[in-house]
């Protein structure tokens, strides 16, 4: 584990960035988990 | 996986603020304005795992820099929709925050409906980043990743794979 702090910003920024990423993966894969 | 922070959209401002100058501050002049209470940490998980583990550490030093009790409640369920959504609907008076993985980012993308916006949480801060890790049985013929996807497309429908559960960062990914 490796602890690291951010400010508000680098975090939304990270967090855009994820969804982003796992978005095109999860509709590629046809993944729901409802 | 990463770990991080968010609080309800509202507070973003008042605890942004906080956690960048906390330690640059005396203590009386935090005490005097916030918080003067309690904190409530909610984790979307049950105790025990990753995130609960890191969020008590977080909840031990940040009660000792605040001088005020930071408690750990577990909201487990729903894919951590329950946990979020019972922070999102908190009072927004900041002493309700929520400690969750990256899985907050593409929830919206695996649930058709939320029982919160996302747009009612607001990021404070990251927290940790620690690595997932895949493991076959040593019976398995595949040794690698590479060996492990031709395994899978070889036995199509036939090759089964477990999490921690639904809604833990390693179900969807």
């Amino acid at each position: 584990m490796v602890a690291i702090g951010s400010t508000p910003e680098e975090l939304a920024v990270l967090l855009k960035a994820e969804t982003e990423k796992w978005s095109a993966v999860i509709k590629e894969a046809n993944i729901a988990l409802d | 996986m990463k770990t991080a922070i968010i609080i309800d959209r509202r507070r973003l401002v008042a605890l942004a603020a906080t956690f960048a100058l906390a330690p640059a501050v005396s203590r009386p002049t935090f005490a005097q304005a916030w918080p003067s209470r309690p904190v409530r940490v909610v984790v979307p998980y049950a105790p025990g795992g990753s995130t609960d583990t890191v969020a008590r550490i977080a909840a031990d030093r940040l009660s000792r820099t605040w001088g005020q009790q930071v408690v750990i409640e577990n909201k487990p369920g729903a894919g951590t929709n329950i946990g979020a959504a019972a922070v999102a609907s908190s009072d927004p008076d900041g002493y309700t925050m929520f400690i969750g993985t990256s899985f907050l980012a593409t929830s919206r993308l695996l649930y058709r409906s939320l029982p919160y916006a996302i747009s009612d949480l607001a990021p404070v801060t990251l927290v940790c980043t620690f690595p997932l890790l895949m493991v076959v049985p040593n019976s398995s013929p595949a040794k690698s990743v590479a060996e492990f996807i031709a395994f899978a497309r070889e036995k199509k429908g036939k090759v089964t794979f477990a999490s921690p559960g639904v809604g833990t960062v390693p179900s969807p990914h």
